[in-house]
Formats: structure tokens, sequence, C-alpha cells
């Protein structure tokens, strides 16, 4: 039996447990890459059972997070390079409970903010999810994007300079 | 969020925002989790209405879903009137756009099969390639959990059809009732104003729709406005 089988049946309490103890950031993180949730829960369940056929190669079970988190972003550039290969252009969309009268400033800023991030290239993308949603140093994050200190910091910079000229071309 | 604070800071707090609406992960696909025999079961508090754009070959190679994976082989049964939004001709032949409740029957990869409501929009042009009409596979269908009263966002699904009548694209979707119009805003600065289209009381529709033939191939962004002309929501298209 698969490691992953032998989660998924409850047999293993430690894949279980560990399954329960990172599924939920797991999906928030994958849905800051992709920004649509169904997506996102698809990769990460791909991910772990990806990360569970590993376990038993991983010495050090402290890791599992970090291998989770290069699964996911290996998961979402598989997908994000497959959709391209396949054109296609429609997306989902998550429709969030607003409020019934008009957004504010604040609430509309935040959502071009959003809407500007889900459209850059997906490297740059990743590399702000890194750096200000996982809070991840240069250096961890650049291992993570496959990349050294200075290409992240180039993709930062890069990612940050194309926002703020999206959210200007939003105002106009 | 004050405007002069540090773009780093500004991405951090929108990303922690929208990271919280998702409360649960959903237990593990291949098999149950042990204890466990629930369907998988959507965030009750964030995400409560999900847009699934079911109809895969409407567009050809444009308009092909990014959703297969997840909805495997969604079943679409009408089980309301059709509210008829736009229809028109075009060289080719008719077309008709509709809206209509309907449910959708999908599988997940172990084979569990779960029926939802939903609104689905269709577009019935037996001219367009790959089109399928009569429904047996919607266009965008929108999930809805009953009992559930939400807005949604000002501006929902929308479908752009490139090249639908000569060089002009098809642009349709939909907008929540507190939107009053909807103006296309093109690259080149061009804005064209369109009217909403509100369906039928007895139909009790959630949502009003907007349709547009435009001259464009380029970026297109929408912007929504309410009945005092305040900007509810822009979107690119």
């Amino acid at each position: 039996m698969r490691a992953v089988e032998r989660a998924a049946v409850g047999h293993d309490a430690e894949l279980t447990e560990l399954y329960e103890r990172h599924s939920l950031w797991a999906v928030r993180f994958a849905y800051m890459l992709t920004g649509e949730r169904e997506i996102a829960e698809d990769v990460v369940q791909d991910a772990f059972l990806r990360t569970f056929d590993r376990l038993t190669s991983m010495r050090n079970r402290d890791a599992f997070p970090g291998y989770l988190r290069m699964t996911i972003l290996n998961g979402v550039k598989a997908y994000f390079r497959r959709r391209k290969s396949e054109g296609l252009s429609l997306r989902r969309q998550a429709i969030l409970v607003g409020p019934t009268h008009a957004p504010s400033a604040e609430v509309e800023e935040r959502e071009h903010l959003w809407q500007a991030l889900q459209r850059l290239p997906y490297r740059q993308r990743a590399a702000l999810v890194l750096r200000y949603y996982e809070d991840l140093s240069e250096q961890d994050a650049a291992r993570s994007l496959g990349t050294t200190v200075a290409g992240m910091k180039a993709l930062v910079s890069r990612a940050k300079a194309r926002l703020r000229t999206q959210l200007r071309e939003d105002d106009r | 969020m004050r405007p002069s604070q540090d773009l780093g800071d500004r991405l951090r707090q929108v990303m922690i925002e929208r990271a919280e609406t998702i409360i649960e992960a959903p237990p593990l696909r291949a098999l149950p989790l042990e204890g466990e025999s629930r369907p998988r079961s959507r965030s009750r508090r964030g995400v409560l209405v999900l847009a699934a754009v079911v109809g895969l070959a409407l567009f050809g190679a444009v308009g092909a879903i990014a959703v297969s994976r997840v909805l495997s082989g969604p079943s679409v049964t009408p089980v309301s009137d059709r509210f008829v939004i736009a229809s028109g001709e075009t060289d080719r032949g008719p077309w008709r756009l509709t809206a209509y409740r309907a449910e959708v029957k999908t599988s997940s990869r172990n084979g569990d099969e779960s029926v939802v409501g939903a609104w689905c929009l269709d577009l019935d042009a037996a001219w367009l390639e790959g089109s399928r009409s009569n429904t047996t596979a919607a266009n965008a269908c929108t999930h809805i959990e009953e009992g559930i009263e939400t807005p949604g966002e000002p501006i929902g699904v929308t479908v752009r059809v490139p090249e639908f009548d000569g060089d002009r694209s098809l642009i349709y979707g939909e907008v929540s009732h507190a939107v009053a119009s909807v103006e296309i805003v093109q690259e080149g600065g061009e804005t064209e104003s369109l009217t909403i289209v509100e369906g039928p009381e007895e139909l009790n529709l959630p949502r009003a729709y907007f349709t547009a033939l435009v001259h464009s191939d380029g970026d297109i962004r929408l912007v929504a406005r309410s009945a005092n002309g305040d900007v509810l929501a822009r979107k690119r298209t």
C-alpha cells in the first residue's frame, strides 16, 4: 500500500497528522499563486500525494513543509504551462461575499491590487508571494524558486514595478 | 490601507486577507480520511459562490476551460424557463444568449457525485465551431448555495468570443443588481456604455446581465457603475 493510501484510510497516523497540520496553509499558499481556489485545492491534493510518496526517503521530517512548498510551486507552474499551451483564456472566478453598498476607495484599491497581482507572470507573482505572504528570506525564497538571491531581487523589483504601472493604468 | 503605505506592506495585507477567506482545507481526496465519510464541503464563511465555467468546446482553443480536472464531466439540467438576454443574427447564422436555473451534476476523481444548484448562461449559436446548444453543456454556471443571500461581486463571470460577428468580438457577463451600467473601455480609450438587462421578476434571477459586440482584439476594460455613477468594480477581459 502506498503512503498516500495508508494516510487516506487512516492507517498511518503520521501522514494523516501531516495532512491535517499543513493542508490549510498549503491551500492558502496555492490560492495566492493561482488566484483560483478550486485549482489551488487540486494542486495541493497532488502535491500531498507526491510528497507523501517521497516521505520514506526524507531523512529529516522537519523538511516536510519545505518539500511541500516546492512541490506546490512546481504544480502551479505546470498548471500555468498547461493552460498556456492549451490556449485557455477563461478563468474560474471565486466570487467573494461583498458589501451590498458601493465599496469604499480602500476596498476598491485592495481589489485592484489583488487583480493586478493575478495578472503578473507566474515567476514574478510567486516571488512576491514567497517574500510577502510566506515572509521567506531572500535566500529561502530564491532557493524555493530555483534562482539566485540576485535573481530573486530582480524578480521582486520587476514585479513591483509592473504592479505600480498596472495600478496607475487602472486609476486612469 | 493608506496610499502612502509601502507596496510590500499593502501586498502582504491583501494576500493575508484573501488567504483568510479560506478557513478549511478539503479532506484528502483519494479516499476519505479516517472516521470521515462526509463529502467535500465548502467554507460557508469565505467563498460562498463559485463561478464554474462548464462548457468546454464552445470557443475552440480560445475558450477551453481551466476547470475540467476539477469538474469531470459535469452535466447541466435546466430546471426553469429560459430568459432571453439578447439575440441576433450574423452572416453565419442566428444566436441567442439565455439565462436559466439548473442542476449541475459533478463527479470527483474518486467517483463521488454531487448535484448543486446553479444559474447558467448559454450562448446558442449552432454555427460556432464546437457549439453545444440545447444545454447538454452550459457555457457558464454560477454555483449557488440555497438559502444564502449574497450580492456577489459587482462583475461576475465574463466571457469573450473573438471574431463572433466578422471581426467583432461578443462580450457578455453577469453583474450584481447594484450595478446600473457597464462601460467598455478599449485600448485606445474608446468608451461605450452598455445597458444592463434584468430578468423578469418571476424568475428571481440573482444577477443581471450585459452583452456587447466590439471591434477589438486587444485588452478591454469593463467598468461597473452604480445608479449615481460611482465605480463599483473594474475588470479586464
